[in-house]
């Protein structure tokens, strides 16, 4: 899966252009604004048990469910939506989705070097095991003070790894049975610590020592030198894992002798660590079976706490795909595996893969007897990812009470059929929607019921309601994404001069009802808003950090026009003459270099299954340059020098590479070529004409 | 959630949904090579991706050796995370450590974390070019990035080299003053530049525009993917060659 994920990733910052978010003009993946994602972007994190969330997602999500935990993002002092400042080239949901669990103030110091060197040292466990030793010949009575001394000295001076510094000296000569078995002990580790990682024998030679601490030590060694030489082989000269190098009777031994330890101290000092080291066995042994028995105990052992992360990537980096399907896998696994066939998968050729059919799930009804609810949804959400099927999905999920805190489990039966009832015009699915907001506590819940919410609204046209003062849409990006993308001139309006909202908002507002009054054609309405535009500039909103910052947010609409060149007056001037004829050239013209000089968009459209995808209120079709330039051309009233300029900014809409930069249809070459020699011939005595050098 | 904010969000995405529809046709005359491993000689290996024969006559390998994780609105610590199983023993390549970096916002811990670790690949007989840092540095955080990289520069012992992956619309977006300070600073840049299995529609032209950029780069390319080289790289002075990130076969 592993790889899988990592395929995945590369090609988050390889087809980039494919991912609707494209959002910042960097070349990174970020999320995608709805709700049910065929496939699988790496990017998007949804609150409920999704095909789309990476598998390590869900998993934790399953893992919270089957203890009918919540789980808690941690505090963030900037908003509900925490997001790292910047994303990797690579980056990806799951990064994601555990800062965000991680607090931003960590308090534990060591971890910071944890896992840095992650292909291991057999020095890991040398401060540790020093203390140990130390502490158990200090507290064994039998031994004088003398003989203490000396074992403490020798153990000092064996320093792992460094051959030149290391000064132990093993001839001490001392009395006491235990010192002896003490020196016996530290004289199988020096060698370990230096130079022979692989031999066992004189931690097996103390098998039957009478220190308790020396025997439990030395037999918990063996273990782990069987394993070392099982390994030595195992990497290539890569650093990469080949299983074909590993030695099957090696792995076994070091399987033996791990069981053997843990059977005699299933609650010794290293049980932990001997437990940990089974699994490197059964990944190494490649016992597939084996790991999925583990990692299913380990999954469903307890609550998501801040190790549940680290357990759930070693299970993405170390367990095959195979093995969540295996019989030895618990319904959490097989789940997660089962979510991930539920994407829309498609071959190299880009073609789509059918899908998984029914009867795949249905053959694993028994395995699922221990959690019936989570199969009903696996086989609603087959239903609804595969066979686009919303009466089927009802089918799997009976209408029930919505309990007062849902469980992921919950919740995703829950959304799902909401979603379905809508799908089949049944008008009470926006009450399940509403009822489910008390009960949506635990962690990405809120904000996927939320955008659920915005979107249903949306689609039956009730964007005004999102507004109101009670809305339950409170998602910063949500509420923005409605404004930019879909709201009218009455709701920009209202929020724009709202005292009930963040400033944040109202400037978002206010930005886009000023666009939109000038791109749709408002000018009426352009000249009683520009009233609204604040007398000083306006700074960005912080949340826009990840852009370039304009100084004054509203600089575009303070305009002054252009003294020289092809003149313009400011643009409440402009907005002036197009109020009182729509179809002045030099009005037209003027507001087409607004367009272009001040960075307004003139068409603003969101991606069509996206939350905004129904486009906006405003009436009237957008104003595009490319347009202008049309229509001037043609235009008899029109100036020699109007109709070179609009030649001359209309070839220029496809510098520098060929596409076209002003909105409006894409034009073919031949098009551009006839505007350049047009210019270059008719009005080759103009300023527009010299300027040009070349069409694109 | 992101945050699909600001006023000139909105016309970026307009118009490079334009202009990829437009700039496709830019190349689609032009005659692809589907790029073959072992046609090349520069490589990263990826985590989780197996060798494959054709590191065997690598001159570079870059091996991803680990990520740098962390810092949330830039308070919490940043952390590194090992994405190798075991210390490479690498004969007849040299080796670029690469880090793939979620934040820039790097303690002492996290650097020293990885000099270490340059320096015990080093001393496990590996003969290491240097250290590559793969960060998506958005066109407007080129100065930062840069600012960063010169302390990374100031820290990395001499005897190794700093590299960096690089984007594509750095060329097009870029201020002229963040990348001369990346000039200055950086041993070569890596550009990426694939879309799926395809190269950007209109990278030559982005690559024309790389005249700001005075720093040997190389050209990333995928394994399987397709390739054109444009007539005009041969003779650009800083082009060095390909890196081809290997897949899974």
């Amino acid at each position: 899966m592993r790889n899988m994920i990592r395929a995945a990733a590369f090609f988050c910052f390889v087809s980039m252009f494919n991912l609707p978010a494209f959002a910042s003009g960097d070349f990174s993946c970020s999320a995608s604004m709805k709700v049910f994602i065929s496939g699988f972007s790496g990017c998007d994190i949804l609150g409920f048990l999704a095909p789309s969330n990476d598998t390590r997602i869900n998993l934790i999500y399953l893992m919270a469910n089957a203890h009918k935990q919540k789980l808690s993002t941690a505090p963030r002092g900037a908003g509900p939506d925490p997001k790292p400042s910047d994303a990797s080239l690579f980056d990806d949901g799951w990064s994601n989705f555990v800062d965000s669990f991680t607090p931003q103030q960590a308090t534990s110091s060591d971890d910071a070097t944890q896992g840095a060197t992650g292909e291991g040292s057999i020095c890991v466990s040398d401060v540790k095991g020093k203390e140990q030793f130390l502490a158990a010949v200090a507290a064994d009575n039998s031994i004088s003070e003398e003989a203490k001394a000396k074992l403490k000295a020798v153990r000092e001076a064996i320093e792992c790894d460094s051959p030149a510094t290391n000064t132990a000296r093993l001839d001490q000569q001392v009395e006491e049975p235990a010192a002896k078995e003490f020196l016996a002990y530290l004289a199988a580790i020096n060698p370990f610590y230096l130079t022979d990682h692989f031999d066992a024998s004189a931690f097996a030679a103390l098998a039957n020592a009478n220190q308790p601490w020396v025997k439990e030590a030395a037999h918990y060694m063996q273990a782990r030198v069987l394993l070392l030489a099982a390994q030595s082989n195992a990497f290539d000269e890569y650093g990469t894992l080949q299983k074909d190098k590993v030695s099957q009777v090696a792995i076994n031994n070091a399987l033996d002798a791990l069981n053997a330890y843990l059977k005699d101290y299933p609650t010794g000092a290293y049980a932990a660590s001997a437990t940990g080291l089974l699994r490197r066995v059964y990944w190494l042994g490649g016992d597939t079976a084996k790991q999925a028995e583990i990692y299913a105990k380990l999954a469903a052992g307890g609550e998501v706490d801040e190790t549940s992360f680290a357990l759930v990537n070693e299970m993405d980096f170390k367990l095959p795909v195979e093995a969540y399907t295996n019989s030895n896998s618990s319904p959490m696994l097989l789940a997660v595996q089962d979510l991930r066939l539920l994407r829309e998968q498609k071959d190299n050729d880009g073609k789509p893969v059918a899908g998984v059919k029914s009867d795949v799930l249905e053959a694993q009804r028994s395995r699922f007897v221990s959690d019936p609810e989570l199969f009903e949804y696996l086989l609603a959400a087959r239903a609804w990812y595969v066979d686009k099927d919303a009466k089927a999905v009802l089918a799997h999920l009976p209408e029930k009470p919505i309990p007062a805190e849902m469980s992921y489990v919950e919740f995703s039966r829950q959304l799902l059929r909401a979603a379905a009832l809508d799908a089949t015009n049944d008008a009470s699915a926006r009450n399940v929607y509403v009822n489910m907001f008390p009960a949506a506590q635990s962690a990405y819940q809120r904000i996927t019921l939320e955008l659920a919410l915005a979107m249903f609204d949306e689609r039956h046209k009730n964007v005004g309601g999102d507004f109101a003062k009670d809305s339950l849409i409170q998602d910063t990006a949500i509420r923005k994404q409605l404004l930019d993308y879909v709201a009218g001139p009455i709701i920009l309006r209202q929020q724009a001069t709202s005292v009930d909202v963040p400033q944040d908002e109202r400037d978002t507002a206010l930005f886009r009802l000023l666009s939109r009054d000038l791109v749709q054609g408002h000018f009426k309405g352009f000249l009683d808003d520009i009233k609204l535009l604040p007398a000083k500039p306006v700074a960005a909103a912080t949340a826009d950090t990840s852009q370039s910052q304009p100084i004054d947010l509203f600089s575009a609409f303070r305009w002054a026009g252009r003294k020289e060149g092809y003149i313009c007056p400011d643009i409440v001037a402009v907005a002036n003459i197009l109020n009182g004829n729509a179809h002045d050239i030099r009005g037209r013209m003027c507001l087409a270099d607004f367009y272009r000089l001040m960075g307004v968009d003139n068409i603003v459209v969101g991606d069509k299954d996206e939350l905004g995808g129904t486009g906006t209120l405003f009436s009237g079709p957008p104003l595009a340059q490319q347009d202008i330039f049309i229509d001037v051309m043609k235009d008899k009233s029109a100036t020699r020098d109007d109709r070179a300029y609009a030649l001359f900014r209309a070839v220029h809409c496809y510098e520098p590479v060929g596409h076209n930069t002003c909105d409006g249809t894409d034009m073919p070459k031949p098009m551009r070529k006839a505007w350049h020699d047009e210019l270059k011939g008719s009005y080759g005595d103009t300023v527009w004409a010299k300027a040009l050098k070349y069409y694109w | 959630m992101v945050t699909r904010s600001g006023p000139r969000h909105l016309s970026i995405i307009g118009k490079l949904v334009a202009c990829l529809v437009a700039l496709f046709c830019t190349v689609a005359g032009a005659k692809a090579e589907i790029v073959r491993a072992e046609n090349y000689h520069a490589f990263w290996l990826w985590a989780g991706v197996q060798p494959q024969p054709a590191l065997q006559q690598a001159q570079e390998i870059y091996l991803l050796a680990g990520e740098v994780k962390g810092a949330v609105g830039g308070n919490s610590r940043p952390k590194v995370i090992s994405q190798r199983s075991a210390a490479p023993h690498i004969i007849g390549s040299k080796v670029w450590v690469v880090y793939r970096a979620q934040t820039i916002e790097w303690n002492d811990a996290v650097l020293n974390d990885i000099l270490a670790h340059l320096e015990a690949w080093r001393s496990s007989g590996n003969n290491i070019a240097g250290l590559q840092i793969d960060f998506d540095a958005g066109t407007k955080h080129l100065e930062n990035y840069a600012q960063f990289l010169k302390k990374v520069r100031a820290r990395l012992p001499t005897n190794y080299q700093l590299g960096v992956t690089g984007l594509l619309d750095w060329s097009a977006h870029a201020s002229p003053a963040g990348l001369q300070t990346l000039s200055g600073t950086v041993d070569e840049v890596v550009l990426q530049i694939y879309q799926g299995r395809h190269v950007i529609p209109g990278y030559e032209t982005y690559l024309a525009e790389l005249s700001g950029l005075k720093v040997n780069f190389k050209i990333g390319l995928l394994q399987g993917g397709d390739w054109v080289a444009p007539p005009s790289l041969a003779n650009n002075p800083f082009f060095t060659g390909y890196v081809v990130f290997l897949l899974n076969q």
